[in-house]
């Protein structure tokens, strides 16, 4: 009767690494918090000051799915919070969910155009 | 009477603002509580309940799911006060807070416990502690509240001659007489003991003693039985705050109000003022008119 052979186990582990840069802050520069989302506005609002202090305002909004809005301070200075919210709320809408986070990238560009008269 | 300190759980276990919400159910959990009051720093922020959690996505920090200032009593507040606070402001908790300390918390259930104690289950008003506790504080906030006696004509014979079963019945359609009329003027009934009964309403007599007569008419009866009752009032006279002590006052008025419900009894219209008194003091010493 043949004997059975036992080698020993052999295990690997194989490592694979991938590296990204870590945007500061990684909010750009609207984040949509839902009703229902894993963070909500306090928490957000929070982070947003860990990660760039005095960068980001809290605005509250009562429509529904979204709660409140991290909004970029410099933004607001262009435009008035509840304008901002308004627009964001209507063009974002395929994407916002009760429990989902949005993040938006609002990019303010000043159009003028004068006409001098050449004596 | 018991004041809020005595009924409340000391020492509430306490969340901080920034915990998630899953921890803050596995604390209620933990400890088998419904509310826990979130402290920052020892700074009392509010109260979250078990029916705040229910929906909010467990990692939602607890700040985020707070509700408003939180309400605060005092630990030398009544029951009463504590009850009426809770019925105005909708809620079932109040946090018991002194100099900014919390010190521990008042459940609705603690409280139905601690009043249940005191109503008087056979017509389920308020006992006669109740209404000195609420007398003193009426007479504390400067008021000159107006007590109504009322005491019922002949019971005991209607006791033995119908058995107390119907002295129950009786006792129960008066109370309800009086819970209705309290109710129109913005007072409150309560059973003092026996066959005697007691309105307070926290204002001056002026307004409320036009309508006294109305608690008499119709006349109540109870199973075809007649049952008549009469009245004495004190206090409600004075517009400035009363001098001297709350507690003495308030045993004054009590016992005057009751000294003219017997005197009421021998009147036809069946109301007696405790001014009346003075007429009658020579022959019951002790019967001060002052109140």
């Amino acid at each position: 009767m043949a004997k059975r052979r036992e080698t020993p186990s052999r295990k690997q582990l194989e490592l694979r690494l991938s590296g990204q840069a870590f945007e500061i802050p990684p909010l750009w520069d609207v984040l949509l918090i839902g009703h229902q989302a894993p963070i909500g506005p306090e928490a957000a609002k929070r982070m947003a000051e860990s990660l760039a202090p005095g960068q980001f305002e809290l605005v509250r909004v009562q429509k529904a799915p979204v709660e409140a809005l991290l909004v970029r301070k410099n933004l607001l200075k262009a435009l008035e919070a509840e304008v901002l919210a308004e627009l964001l709320l209507e063009e974002l809408a395929p994407l916002l969910g009760e429990d989902q986070v949005v993040r938006a990238q609002v990019e303010v560009v000043l159009h003028a155009g004068r006409t001098i008269r050449l004596e | 009477m018991a004041q809020v300190r005595e009924i409340m759980t000391r020492a509430p276990v306490t969340v901080g603002p920034w915990a998630s919400v899953r921890e803050a159910a596995r604390l209620m959990a933990q400890h088998g509580v419904g509310s826990l009051p979130v402290l920052e720093n020892s700074t009392l922020l509010g109260v979250i309940t078990s029916r705040d959690l229910r929906g909010v996505h467990p990692n939602r920090v607890v700040l985020d799911v707070l509700k408003g200032p939180p309400l605060c009593i005092s630990p030398e507040a009544s029951l009463l006060e504590a009850r009426a606070l809770m019925e105005e402001k909708g809620v079932e908790r109040l946090l018991v807070v002194k100099e900014g300390r919390l010190l521990g918390l008042l459940t609705k259930r603690n409280l139905a416990f601690a009043l249940g104690q005191q109503f008087d289950p056979l017509t389920g008003l308020p006992r006669a502690d109740l209404l000195r506790d609420e007398l003193e504080r009426h007479l504390r906030r400067g008021l000159d509240p107006t007590l109504v006696f009322v005491d019922l004509d002949d019971f005991g014979k209607l006791n033995k001659r119908l058995g107390h079963t119907f002295g129950d019945q009786v006792l129960r359609a008066v109370a309800e007489r009086l819970s209705a009329f309290a109710q129109r003027h913005r007072g409150e009934a309560y059973r003092y003991g026996g066959d005697e009964f007691a309105l307070l309403f926290p204002r001056l007599r002026q307004g409320l003693l036009p309508h006294l007569p109305d608690l008499l008419e119709p006349p109540l009866r109870v199973e075809e039985v007649g049952v008549d009752f009469s009245l004495g009032v004190s206090g409600g006279r004075r517009r400035r705050k009363r001098p001297g002590n709350p507690r003495a006052t308030a045993d004054d008025l009590i016992r005057l109000a009751s000294l003219a419900s017997t005197l009421a009894k021998s009147r036809p219209e069946k109301i007696a003022l405790s001014e009346d008194l003075e007429v009658t003091s020579a022959r019951a010493p002790g019967a001060r008119s002052g109140p």
